[in-house]
């Protein structure tokens, strides 16, 4: 293999954090001058890999080859001056400075060793926004630009330092379809006039606009190296998301109850105003498992917040629950109602890693359910509980006055399912119950699921694991892009038709 | 009696005491700004300038000349912020803890200092304390008002605005202030944009400890020639508040601090009057409380989101 | 057997290595500040030997000195459950002198100018200060519940405002009216009948040191045993779990303020109805701050409280005594004291992690080497 034609190789990089393996021996190449994509789901280790390459990480094991010499750096800075830029996924941007003062920050143009030199490094900057057609305001302070106008800015820093190699990080997904469009345009440009694009997306049509080459990642892993003309988009999501092992769940038909949860025109923005939740419309019913499958990031994470009250709905959307509208309640009030609750980040919501198991465990179940005295806690039933969670679904701790943090990553998750499923309450919201647990425990975490909406109560399933959601699912809604498709019943779709509705690529069928 | 106190308020004599009141704030808060900006959590503010308020004194004490002592005050800044900083960023101690301990020590510190080095307590009156003397300047004779204000001060009033506007320079003309500012708004992206963030905190925490003890040193060196016990008095959480109040930027800060001095004389000119000192005291402070009360205002977004940034 | 399994439970808590680290945090404190403390004392050409007997007997000597040890307990109990309250749910509240100033101002005020029948009028002062002191604690927890505003500016300029504030009354208000000619600005004497009994005559350790170790008390069963104290707990240790977990977090707040400032409050009115008889300006010292550091050397726990509080009451009294016995100032103790509270807070916990950590990814290299000496020339001759 010739390697002089390669103006990037990143050689067998792995990088461990603790026990997970974010990469695993990942080998990239990358040509001057074209746009090359870097896909696989979140989790997949793109952004990893990417910021081995920006020294954000240093790599455990593995090397980088840039122009054909191997090079170490010694940090962020090293690395952009050989020419490596990155615009990451979340703005790096300072938001009481102005647009200048972000552009330069860390390369400032100077004037007698000392100061900086404003008109040089404007003139420079204008320079560089004439040559690839970039109209951005410098004097204004960045908080006071819209988003699209942002990454235009972090475009502009990145080309300031002198990159050739220019890293776009899920550049799209804070943009609306204009915006992608222009950006598109910005990025043939900037292939065109030589520079060497990275493109870290999830979804396909993107790739198949703009990409060159297209490296798929799975699992920390490449699983491809193909040309967008060599494949097609169902070829693409199955090297995406393919799974080896398939778990089948063990079900049998149930009767299906009257509506638990009816949701009418909810509209989700987030903390920057940005619509990420797009007039969603749907019902739960008795009985029912209801699975939302999607890409992380396409509003599955507002749907939920905003059916357990922990984001608000925009005006003129409606959740009722049990008959009663919730839209404005409390989180407190939704689990005096029944409502309960498995998010996704374990440590960071789902658990306090400081408290004890016990601690742990009755959180949630002391409003719900409550104990027979409404001030104290009543050890014994607090005992019994937890006894029973951790018997139930088998989480291994020493005894239950063990602090939570010192327990493995899987039994943490198993404890926190299993005290929202012993709750017995009426709606189940499950984000990624199975993440990070063995085989033997994601059977017995599915077969509690089936066995808890077959008694006669009902479960949201958000799963980024796609089979996880088929299997389980009586009904299959697939979020893109903050709006919900249907994805029929079971098993009346396949997961490769499930699969492309993910990635955008069968909007046709929208229901 | 009004138009007396309104005349008393504006008079240059006012404007004067004003003027030397401030300059410990100006310079201290000066360097506070620095430690604003790049969000060190540290409030010790009282710690080090009582501390240098001691040193200030001794240093003249020792040498017979008050620049030494000022050294000496700089120094002693120096090393109580570099302890500082080996605790709270390599320790991993809680700021908070540190900065009340520090601020609680300050006072047993110095004053088992002056038993020691003086055997006495209370306070040390000596003429070997050298203070600085009053510069005079000829062109300002004849306008009696300025004159009043702006002559015969010592080097560290004009000093302070000196302080201040290079403050200001080097924070927002260089590179070195871009890059500090921005590691307190974003420690990611500046960390990001390879700036070694531990490195530009412990510059400012310097820099601020170094000038929280030359405005200690202001009291004892300003002419009275003396150290007593707990002699800032609380000034060195003026400088904190100062700080806080004017954002971190150097010029509105100094312009706080000045506001704070012009109360400070106040409290001296109008207890002739008979109006309450305790009243005029708490203007400071009250108007701190406004401050904050009609930013928040400002920002007030409808609801409240506790686990939200604060101010 | 749900005994055995608690029983099992404390065994092991008390030999895992996170108590190790805390106990071994203990010892070193203690020890850096023997080191310390001798040297600063021979520095001052003493015996530390002889300065450390003099502590100890000036603290437990006889029933007076150990009277004004529990004394001088009281207030760090009161000002350090106060702190103990805000931080244990993440509250920084920085306020609480001032929150004792206002407090000890109301009952001195109470004490002095309302006439009540003896038992009644103790606790009408005790509880006005609480309510003194929780007003003043809203003020800084309605401008972060609602404004954002951060709560250790605020809470600290109501510290100034507070003794200004107070002095006011005093000098211009309560001392005109009285008629009373002094030369220090406090108040007159409060009724014999607003004052808390004394509990070892001779010395001014009073029934307060009782309320002391009851609010420990109370506040160890607020946390161990109710479940607002638990809601308080998770709040301070992991908010968006809380959140989820369904625990009002608005709500929560404002009670941890009101507690927090209500025992603030009530450490300045026990300090007048058991301590000073009257509201002195100045009293305090540095009490509030001190009740704050307490709560860091006791990791937040009130049982550990009521212990450290003896201990730094003891060292106020054994300064004082080490004080006429040497030539040694009374204010080396207070140095020190602060130095062990600087020496506990270093996150010990953190370094030996730290350490481990590196120890660990350092061996991993080693092993990782060491395959890939084993395998490495099939994977290239692999590619």
């Amino acid at each position: 293999m010739n390697g002089d034609e390669y103006i990037l190789e990143m050689r067998n990089i792995t990088k461990t954090f603790g026990d997970l393996v974010a990469n695993d021996g990942v080998t990239l190449r990358v040509k001057k001058g074209s746009v090359h994509a870097l896909v696989g789901e979140n989790g997949a280790g793109k952004s990893t890999l990417m910021n081995v390459l920006a020294c954000l990480y240093k790599q455990d094991y593995g090397d980088i080859v840039l122009n054909g010499r191997h090079v170490h750096f010694r940090n962020s800075r090293d690395a952009a001056r050989s020419g490596i830029g990155m615009v990451h996924q979340e703005f790096m941007l300072f938001k009481d400075l102005t647009v200048l003062e972000n552009i330069m920050y860390g390369f400032e143009e100077k004037t007698a060793w000392i100061f900086i030199n404003k008109r040089k490094t404007k003139r420079k900057i204008k320079e560089i926004c004439e040559k690839y057609h970039f109209n951005i305001p410098l004097e204004a302070k960045v908080n006071d630009l819209p988003v699209s106008m942002l990454q235009q800015v972090e475009i502009v820093k990145v080309l300031y330092k002198g990159a050739d190699i220019i890293v776009l990080d899920e550049p799209t997904s804070v943009l609306t379809p204009q915006g992608v469009e222009g950006l598109f345009d910005a990025i043939r440009f900037l292939a065109r006039s030589g520079k060497t694009i990275i493109f870290i997306t999830h979804k396909l049509k993107e790739v198949f606009a703009v990409a060159d080459t297209i490296t798929v990642l799975r699992d920390g892993r490449v699983t491809g190296n193909v040309r967008p003309e060599d494949v097609n988009e169902n070829e693409l999501a199955r090297l995406m998301v393919g799974r080896e092992v398939m778990l089948q769940a063990d079900r049998s038909a149930r009767e299906l109850g009257g509506v638990f949860l009816r949701a009418e025109d909810v509209s989700v923005r987030d903390k920057d105003g940005v619509l990420r939740l797009k007039h969603a419309n749907f019902d739960i019913r008795e009985g029912e498992i209801v699975g939302i499958a999607g890409v992380a990031g396409s509003g599955q994470q507002q749907l939920v917040e905003a059916i357990f009250g922990l984001s608000g709905v925009e005006e003129g959307g409606k959740i009722t629950f049990l008959g009663q509208d919730i839209t404005r309640a409390e989180p407190r009030e939704r689990r005096r109602m029944g409502m309960g609750y498995v998010p996704q980040d374990r440590l960071g919501v789902g658990a306090n890693a400081l408290g004890t198991v016990w601690e742990n465990s009755i959180m949630g179940y002391h409003i719900s359910h409550g104990f027979k005295s409404k001030v104290f806690l009543r050890h014994k039933e607090i005992d019994e509980f937890t006894g029973r969670v951790v018997s139930q679904f088998n989480v291994k701790t020493p005894n239950i006055y063990e602090k939570l943090g010192n327990l493995s990553g899987g039994n943490i998750q198993k404890l926190i399912v299993g005290r929202e499923s012993i709750q017995d309450n009426r709606l189940l919201i499950v984000e990624d119950p199975t993440r990070g647990i063995d085989v033997g425990a994601v059977e017995f975490v599915w077969a509690k699921m089936l066995e808890i909406a077959s008694s006669g109560r009902a479960i949201l399933l958000v799963s980024h694991e796609l089979n996880e959601v088929m299997q389980l699912s009586d009904r299959i809604l697939v979020v893109y892009n903050g709006e919900i498709f249907d994805g029929g019943r079971y098993q009346e779709k396949n997961d490769r038709e499930i699969g492309l509705l993910m990635l955008g690529g069968g909007e046709s069928d929208a229901g | 009696m009004f138009w007396d106190v309104i005349g008393t308020c504006l008079s240059p004599v006012a404007a004067a005491a004003a003027l030397r009141l401030s300059c410990p704030l100006i310079i201290g808060s000066t360097g506070g700004c620095f430690n604003e900006k790049t969000s060190t959590g540290n409030l010790a503010y009282e710690c080090f300038m009582l501390t240098g308020a001691f040193f200030g004194a001794y240093g003249s004490y020792l040498t017979g000349s008050p620049l030494m002592g000022s050294l000496l005050a700089i120094v002693s800044g120096l090393v109580l912020a570099a302890i500082y900083g080996v605790l709270v960023y390599h320790l991993n101690c809680n700021a908070i803890i540190v900065s009340v301990a520090y601020n609680s020590a300050a006072w047993a510190l110095t004053t088992l200092l002056l038993v020691v080095v003086w055997n006495t307590r209370g306070q040390f009156n000596d003429p070997s304390i050298v203070s600085y003397s009053n510069l005079e300047w000829a062109f300002l004779k004849p306008f009696p008002a300025l004159d009043m204000i702006f002559n015969y001060n010592i080097l560290m009033v004009y000093f302070a605005f000196a302080f201040t506007f290079i403050g200001y320079i080097v924070m927002y003309k260089t590179p070195f202030g871009l890059r500090l500012r921005g590691v307190g708004i974003n420690p990611d992206a500046a960390q990001a944009a390879g700036i070694n963030v531990r490195k530009y905190r412990w510059i400012c925490l310097i820099i601020m400890g170094a000038s929280m003890g030359l405005a200690g040193s202001y009291m004892p060196l300003c002419g009275m020639s003396l150290f007593s016990e707990n002699m800032t008095r609380g000034r060195g959480f003026l400088c904190l508040t100062s700080t806080l109040v004017g954002k971190g930027h150097p010029i509105r800060t100094m312009f706080v601090a000045l506001l704070f001095g012009y109360a400070n004389a106040m409290t001296l000119v109008l207890s002739t009057y008979g109006i309450p000192t305790q009243i005029i005291g708490m203007l400071p402070y009250v108007m701190v409380l406004i401050v904050l009360l009609s930013v928040g205002i400002k920002n007030y977004k409808g609801g409240a989101d506790i686990s939200g940034d604060t101010l | 057997m749900p005994d055995n399994r608690a029983l099992d439970g404390t065994i092991r808590k008390f030999f895992s290595p996170d108590v190790g680290i805390g106990i071994a945090r203990y010892i070193l404190s203690f020890a850096g500040v023997l080191i310390l403390g001798s040297i600063l004392i021979m520095a001052q050409g003493e015996d530390p030997i002889r300065a450390a007997r003099l502590i100890v007997y000036g603290a437990l000597g006889n029933l007076v000195a150990i009277g004004n040890s529990l004394r001088w307990a009281m207030p760090c109990m009161l000002t350090g459950a106060a702190s103990i309250i805000a931080m244990k749910s993440g509250v920084i509240n920085l306020g609480i002198e001032g929150q004792m100033y206002v407090g000890a101002f109301t009952a001195a005020v109470l004490g002095w100018a309302v006439r009540l029948p003896p038992g009644v009028h103790v606790v009408v002062c005790i509880a006005g200060a609480g309510i003194a002191g929780v007003a003043w604690a809203i003020v800084p927890a309605l401008m972060r519940l609602f404004l954002s505003v951060n709560e250790y500016v605020t809470t600290m300029m109501m510290n100034f405002i507070a003794t200004l504030f107070c002095d006011y009354f005093v000098v211009w208000m309560i001392i005109p009216s009285s008629g009373i000619t002094t030369t220090t600005a406090a108040t007159p004497p409060i009724a014999s009948g607003a004052r808390l009994s004394t509990l070892i005559k001779g010395t001014s350790c009073s029934t307060g040191l009782i309320i002391g170790i009851a609010v420990c008390l109370l506040v160890c069963i607020l946390y161990k045993y109710t479940i607002k104290g638990y809601e308080l707990k998770q709040v301070g240790e992991n908010l968006k779990f809380a959140k989820t977990g369904g625990v009002n977090v608005k709500k929560t707040f404002i009670i941890i303020f009101v507690l927090s400032g209500f025992l603030g409050g009530l450490s300045g009115g026990v300090e007048v109805t058991g301590g000073y008889y009257r509201y002195v300006s100045g009293f305090s010292y540095t009490m509030g701050w001190e009740g704050i550091m307490i709560a860091n050397i006791c990791n937040n726990n009130p049982i550990g409280l009521i212990f450290a509080s003896i201990v730094w009451g003891g060292l106020k009294t054994g300064a004082m005594s080490m004080e006429r016995g040497t030539t040694l100032n009374r204010l080396t103790v207070n140095l020190l004291q602060m130095f062990f509270v600087i020496l506990v807070s270093i996150n010990y916990e953190g370094i030996f992690r730290y350490f481990a950590d590196r120890m660990k990814k350092r061996r991993q290299a080693r092993r990782f080497l060491e395959g890939e000496n084993r395998g490495g020339k099939s994977a290239c001759s692999g590619m």
